[in-house]
């Protein structure tokens, strides 16, 4: 009997020992492709750039500090970067408009594959899914033809003689938005979806019973219990929306710069890696200050879920 | 209240489906419950009581028909909209609220004053003594408590009707005798009318004022428990309701003082007055096991002479199944008493005597 904690302790530490064997190849993968890259990033902000792009191995501060402050070209006083600010702040701006209208979207058509029988539901998933199967800038692309000035919207308005000449939408800050919410939108569908798939829709009956309106049905009943999976898919929207690249190029025409563009930007034409670098860190805090403080006002419960 | 009744459902038809595909859930039925009444919806799994108490709830609405409660017509009204609250079967509690959350959730939708909900949530978390869990989230409940908090919930609007939808089928056999006390103890405590449907017609006689039998969507009988018990409608009544025996009989003789019946074998019975007798006619005969006296030995006049085929021991009792000498066979229920010596096993010859007050005559 006296043996048995000693045997205990030792089986535990053994448990232990083996767990860690077993994560090494995941913490590996992690460690190259998560940390090591992140780190090539933090090194190459303080470096000097190239001639011709690339970076010379020559220590500074020069590419952080343009992050913050633009330097005057003829007597090297610093002011506040005000352009990078602005452009930080319509990137921002532009993810949370499109987590919004995901989120307006996303909801009715979860809850529609939701309610239907069980059958059609794994059809209207499909479908949902069906846009992953296509490039990202063909479908840019697609809705560019769509909304251009003799695209399919603009021919079909002026043939049924409703307008006289086109309506400008392509290159407008709608569009981009439009272009925006219809990449994202799958990314919210399917995590409120497998929510609502959960949800006891007796629970809906119980509060419709207890004298709740159907809209008070909706936010005291189905939104508490469902809000991991709004949680979770604001943030696969919000995320990648903030370094968006290719459909603020393609549908706003350039005209408005997005954070992505600017660091894109710094690795083409500006031939600045370090300073590209450097803004791509300073967008990584910032998507991490957007995350703690959301996760933090939707009660947690979302990160708990998720994390 | 305003009215004599506190439910009335007149001519409910309730479908799904459509064309060829349609089931009719709810056919043509017409039910007053009246003030303060515990009354039950009692039938087999698919008979249509449950679909009866979502139209009451008002989850579904009727195809054609009308509802009353408390003399206003709400056939067509909302279920939030109705003075009526439900007890459901999974208890169907909101996971992300407290016990007290939970009670005072139908107050708080109903825009009442926090000064108002607060001592009426206390009020019910005594009434079902759940005092010390009022800030315990419902999940980390028992079954037991689950059903008390879901009856707290549904009892905290002072509704004008309770429904409560098979609330002790997912409850163990104590627990679930307690709470049929618990459950008349709330009903007369609250003065509320408890609509209750169960498939159990044992949970059904213990605990009602009325019962309504359903089958196949239609009602075939309403009435107090003993009335349902001592003179079922029909035969799926009887069978559902207690046991029963039936034997095919053709009227011999009626009269006032009583009927003269034939059995399939020959013998002769004597038979309750009734109304509508007229000699040539054939019956059902339906009597319950336990009105049927055994005897050993030869039957005397009057008794029929059948060989015991098998008993079942069940402790306060002991069942006979008896078989006559046409081949039918009775089921017989005798009490076990210290005096009784004689004791039947399979193989002996026994006699049956059927008071003629225990039989009734049944439509087929």
């Amino acid at each position: 009997m006296s043996a048995a904690p000693d045997l205990i302790t030792r089986q535990i530490q053994r448990d232990i020992r083996n767990r860690w064997l077993l994560s090494l190849p995941a913490l590996l993968i992690i460690l190259l492709a998560a940390t090591g890259p992140l780190l090539i990033v933090v090194v190459y902000s303080l470096l000097t750039p190239g001639d011709y792009g690339d970076v010379k191995w020559v220590f500074s501060t020069e590419a952080w500090v343009s992050v913050f402050f633009q330097r005057d070209m003829f007597d090297d006083t610093l002011t506040p970067a005000s352009a990078h600010l602005s452009i930080f702040m319509r990137s921002v701006n532009l993810s949370v408009m499109t987590t919004v209208f995901t989120v307006l979207l996303g909801f009715p058509t979860a809850w529609f594959i939701a309610t239907r029988p069980a059958r059609s539901r794994d059809l209207w998933l499909f479908l949902i899914t069906i846009p992953f199967w296509t490039n990202i800038l063909i479908r840019t692309y697609a809705m560019l033809e769509v909304i251009r000035n003799e695209g399919l919207i603009n021919t079909f308005l002026m043939r049924s003689g409703l307008i006289d000449k086109p309506l400008q939408m392509l290159f407008t800050d709608g569009a981009v938005l439009a272009g925006m919410v219809y990449t994202c939108l799958p990314m919210m569908v399917l995590p409120i979806y497998a929510s609502l798939e959960k949800l006891d829709f007796r629970l809906v009956e119980a509060a419709y019973d207890l004298y709740a309106t159907p809209f008070r049905v909706l936010t005291k009943v189905i939104l508490p219990i469902v809000k991991p999976g709004v949680v979770a898919g604001s943030i696969l929207v919000f995320i990648p929306s903030l370094g968006a690249y290719v459909v603020p190029i393609l549908l706003g025409g350039g005209k408005t710069m997005m954070v992505g563009n600017l660091i894109g930007l710094q690795f083409g034409q500006g031939r600045n890696w370090p300073l590209g670098a450097a803004l791509s860190i300073t967008l990584m805090v910032v998507v991490m200050i957007a995350l703690l403080a959301y996760v933090r006002y939707s009660g947690g419960k979302g990160a708990k879920a998720h994390g | 209240m305003g009215s004599k009744y506190a439910v009335e459902i007149w001519r409910v038809t309730k479908t799904y489906g459509s064309g060829d595909a349609a089931v009719v859930a709810v056919n043509d039925v017409t039910l007053n419950i009246g003030n303060n009444e515990f009354f039950t919806l009692l039938g087999p799994s698919g008979c249509g009581k449950t679909s009866l108490l979502r139209l009451i709830a008002g989850f579904e609405f009727p195809a054609t028909g009308d509802l009353i409660l408390d003399g206003e017509n709400i056939t067509g009204t909302p279920p939030y909209k109705r003075s009526i609250n439900t007890v459901f079967q999974s208890y169907a509690l909101f996971p992300h609220m407290t016990v007290a959350e939970n009670i005072g959730f139908g107050l708080k939708m109903l825009n009442k004053p926090k000064s108002e909900i607060e001592p009426r949530v206390q009020e019910m978390l005594r009434l079902v003594q759940m005092e010390a869990l009022a800030n315990r989230p419902v999940a980390k409940l028992s079954g037991g408590q689950q059903q008390r908090v879901a009856l707290a919930r549904a009892l905290a609007p002072s509704p004008k009707v309770l429904l409560l939808d098979e609330p002790l089928s997912a409850l163990d056999y104590k627990l679930r005798k307690e709470m049929q006390v618990e459950l008349k103890r709330l009903q007369a405590e609250t003065g509320v009318t408890f609509i209750f449907v169960t498939h159990d017609q044992e949970e059904a006689l213990t605990m009602s004022d009325r019962i309504a039998v359903m089958s196949g969507g239609k009602l075939l009988q309403v009435g107090e428990p003993r009335d349902i018990y001592n003179n079922p409608a029909d035969r799926f009544v009887a069978s559902f309701i207690g046991e029963a025996n039936f034997l095919p009989a053709t009227v011999a003789a009626a009269d006032t003082t009583g009927a003269a019946l034939t059995l399939a074998s020959g013998a002769t019975l004597k038979g309750p007055i009734a109304d509508d007798l007229a000699p040539g006619q054939t019956v059902t005969l339906m009597i319950r096991p336990e009105h049927i006296r055994i005897a050993g030995g030869p039957p005397s006049p009057g008794a029929l002479a059948g060989t015991v085929a098998d008993l079942a021991y069940i402790g306060t009792d002991t069942y006979y199944k008896v078989r006559l000498a046409d081949g039918a066979s009775l089921s017989v229920r005798r009490q076990n008493r210290p005096e009784d010596e004689q004791d039947y096993s399979p193989g002996d010859a026994v006699a049956l005597s059927l008071p003629a007050s225990a039989l009734r005559y049944l439509q087929e």
